[in-house]
């Protein structure tokens, strides 16, 4: 299957400010993406480039087969695009709005849309999107995006003004989509807890540029937390190991955490004369570590 | 996209005006003007081919302009397919209907060709909608009134080739419409975004922060402009109104009467090149004017000529209505005293400069204007006076409420019934008089004036008083009180 949105040296500048610099990039299909990156790393950017709501400023950008800026019925028919601010007509009704957007989908499916709307708990469809919360406003952005079995998914935070229950229902409703439609998304979220439970594979951005693409199982493979104790001697303040990402040591345990190769953690133990306890990192222990490495590197 | 899904898209807003506007035209031309005795076809084609169907299409564009151009619409496919479709049949249907009043008012001019006409009208603010148009984005509102003029200036030139060339005709307007069509719903066109200058016509006027800010701005320049209260705190006697009085009416730097004179003496050769275009007839303004405003019998009919005074004295209300760039240190109440007697003074000054000036102006009119002075008009300054006294308050207290009740619905009625009233006003001015000279139509004038003004001014109190409380945004200065 090929790779529902790539891009190539693809570079954004607002004025002289650069959104996304020379960002090479392949989503690879029928995985759930979670899109990372501190504020202003470029997410929001790369989402608007790869819907073609903004054109780069070189590079391209190849969105189910075509460039993004030229995307037409054929692609559009298969992407759904949800934005963090909610973008609807506020002079609309719920009913009107979603009966607008599906006036342009032949494929848009009825039965889906009552569905969501029920199980998000949405407001009445007669009241007015100006009159909904940020949350419902939300509620109504997923509901236009997926209801015609879109192929690609971009969701630019689309749970960040949604409350706990709503958050875990639409996470539910996701983990659905793609077992029905086997549709690629893609997910920007700074809510990393409850992005884990649905993705697979993790994009981190840093500073316009590419951090790490890679399976969120092989990145949780490859970090670890080590609780380090001493045996015998204290603990040396400090440990060099180039695995070692970040460290807190007193004189008897350390928590440190680690990129080791696979041999390190026994030459480690020898090394210190320790006593090692590992565990893999959840999403949001791994995140800061993938932007520290990103810039170390560079 | 289907026709119920593009009504929604129209709104009530926008479908109530494009109905009021058909019922209007019907109206007007049915009744206000059916005792013309210089119904002139060019002004029938002029409205019915051109200024009505482009105002008409600013309309429908501006109510499309803004699901067509949302940020998500680039992302909906088929869309500029959709609308164009849809869009395509309104303008057909309103085009047929421009061609059948046409059909009826103005028979010498084929109905195909005011319906191309009507159709390329209805499309032209199409393209407009976006920036990618040669002109830029602030200059979009310009270029159609740059259009409306051309077109107003050639109104006779086109209505001729409407005649002697049908065919040609038809067909210049349906490429234009088509090209507005081409130009309107491209897909490229979608990434350009909103142009606020077109849909400023109806947005600011139903944008309820739109027309604050422009209030706020207003009152800012007016403040700029106006002098500044120099005497001490506002007392009780005789000379301390004088002075408010004064303040009222003599605070405020005008454009003066030099600077009137000289607009009036730049503008009046094009005027009279506009009017002479329009009309094809070589009849002065200056004889335009004494006809409308004092002989019926002339080339004109007092229905429209009524109308055009109503419209006057509707200016002037709105125009002394709430004058906030006087500052005083006075009380709320005394506030909307002097704003009532000022208002109250300038309907005096119009009624009286009417009675005492229309005669001599008249006689001055037709000097000018080189025609014959016949004293037929004379019943109209008496009738004028009759009607300003009591609509005036009423309008004035027309705009307040619709000022304190920023209600969509509130300001759609009030057009409505200023609209009606003053087309009913036309119909029947003809049996004013009558209706005046008798007791009971002098009792009900008495009862008329006295409980208009009553109105305003107990409106005018409540307003000062509470206005803070009802109003966003407003505060103590913006009511001119220190």
């Amino acid at each position: 299957m090929n790779a529902p949105l790539v891009t190539d040296q693809l570079t954004k500048c607002f004025g002289s400010h650069t959104a996304l610099n020379k960002l090479t990039l392949e989503i690879p299909a029928g995985r759930v993406v979670g899109l990372l990156g501190r504020n202003g790393s470029g997410k929001t950017t790369l989402l608007n480039l790869a819907c073609g709501l903004t054109l780069p400023t070189s590079g391209t950008c190849t969105t189910l087969g075509k460039l993004a800026g030229e995307l037409d019925t054929p692609e559009l028919s298969r992407l759904g695009v949800v934005f963090q601010d909610g973008r609807l007509l506020e002079w609309m009704t719920v009913e009107q709005q979603l009966a607008f957007s599906a006036s342009f989908y032949p494929t848009w499916d009825k039965a889906r849309e009552r569905h969501l709307l029920r199980e998000l708990d949405l407001a009445s469809g007669f009241s007015k999107i100006a009159q909904l919360s940020p949350g419902d406003r939300q509620k109504v952005g997923v509901a236009l995006a997926v209801c015609h079995h879109p192929s690609l998914l971009l969701l630019d935070e689309p749970m960040s003004a949604l409350d706990p229950i709503a958050r875990a229902r639409l996470l539910e409703f996701l983990l659905d989509l793609i077992r029905e439609d086997g549709c690629t998304i893609v997910i920007s979220s700074h809510i990393l807890a409850d992005v884990e439970k649905v993705i697979d594979w993790v994009v981190c951005l840093d500073d316009g540029g590419l951090a790490v693409s890679a399976p969120l199982d092989e990145l949780q493979e490859s970090y670890a937390e080590w609780i380090v104790s001493a045996q015998a001697d204290s603990l040396p303040a400090k440990f060099v190991e180039p695995f070692v990402l970040t460290q807190e040591v007193s004189a008897r345990q350390a928590r440190l955490r680690v990129r080791p190769e696979a041999t390190a953690m026994e030459q480690f133990r020898t090394r210190h004369r320790v006593e090692i306890t590992s565990r893999p990192l959840n999403l949001e222990e791994l995140f800061p570590l993938l932007v520290k490495e990103r810039r170390a590197i560079r | 996209m289907n026709l119920r899904i593009y009504l929604g898209i129209l709104r009530l807003r926008t479908l109530g005006l494009i109905v009021f506007f058909f019922w209007f035209l019907a109206f007007m031309f049915a009744f206000c003007t059916q005792q013309a005795s210089h119904r002139e076809g060019a002004y029938t084609f002029l409205i019915l081919a051109i200024l009505g169907p482009i105002a008409t299409g600013c309309a429908l564009s501006q109510a499309i302009h803004e699901p067509f151009h949302w940020p998500m619409a680039i992302l909906l496919p088929r869309l500029g397919q959709c609308f164009r479709e849809v869009h395509i049949f309104v303008i057909g249907t309103l085009a047929l209907v421009f061609a059948a009043f046409g059909h009826l008012w103005d028979a010498q001019t084929p109905p195909v060709v005011v319906a191309s006409f009507a159709a390329a009208g209805l499309s032209l603010s199409l393209p407009l909608e976006s920036r990618l148009l040669w002109y830029g984005s602030h200059r979009l509102a310009l270029s159609v009134i740059g259009l409306i003029v051309l077109a107003t200036l050639y109104t006779h030139e086109l209505r001729m080739l409407a005649q002697t060339s049908p065919w040609t005709a038809s067909l210049f307007g349906t490429g234009l419409c088509a090209m507005c069509f081409a130009l309107g719903f491209s897909r490229q066109r979608l990434r350009a975004r909103a142009s606020q200058p077109l849909g400023m016509m109806m947005s600011d006027y139903f944008d309820r922060a739109a027309l604050e800010d422009r209030q706020k701005e207003a009152i800012a320049r007016s403040r700029h402009l106006g002098r500044q209260w120099r005497h001490g705190p506002v007392g009780s006697s005789t000379m301390a109104w004088v002075r408010v009085g004064w303040h009222e009416h003599f605070g405020y730097r005008r454009v003066g009467w030099f600077g009137m004179i000289l607009i009036i003496s730049l503008s009046w050769p094009v005027l009279e090149a506009v009017i002479e275009k329009i009309s094809g007839s070589p009849v002065s303004i200056a004889a335009r004017i004494y006809y409308l405003v004092w002989d019926s019998q002339g080339p004109r009919d007092a229905g429209p000529s009524f109308l055009i005074i109503l419209m006057l004295v509707a200016s002037i209300s709105l125009g002394g209505f709430l004058r906030p760039d006087q500052i005083y240190p006075i009380s709320r109440a005394r506030r909307a005293w002097v704003a009532y007697v000022s208002s109250a003074t300038l309907a005096v000054t119009f009624c009286a400069s009417l009675v005492v000036l229309t005669l001599p102006a008249a006689w001055l009119g037709a000097h000018v204007a080189g025609i014959d002075f016949r004293p037929a008009g004379m019943p109209f300054p008496v009738l004028a006076v009759f009607v300003t006294l009591p609509v005036l308050p009423l309008l004035q207290w027309g705009g307040l409420y619709m000022a304190v009740r920023q209600d969509k619905m509130v300001h759609s009625l009030f057009v409505l019934i200023g609209f009606t009233g003053s087309a009913l006003l036309g119909i029947f001015i003809h049996n004013f008089p009558k209706l005046i000279i008798s007791p009971v139509g002098l009792l009900v004038g008495a009862l008329a004036i006295a409980g208009s003004q009553r109105l305003y001014y107990t409106a005018l109190r409540r307003f000062y008083c509470k206005g803070d409380l009802l109003q966003r945004g407003t505060n103590r200065q913006n009511f001119g009180l220190v």
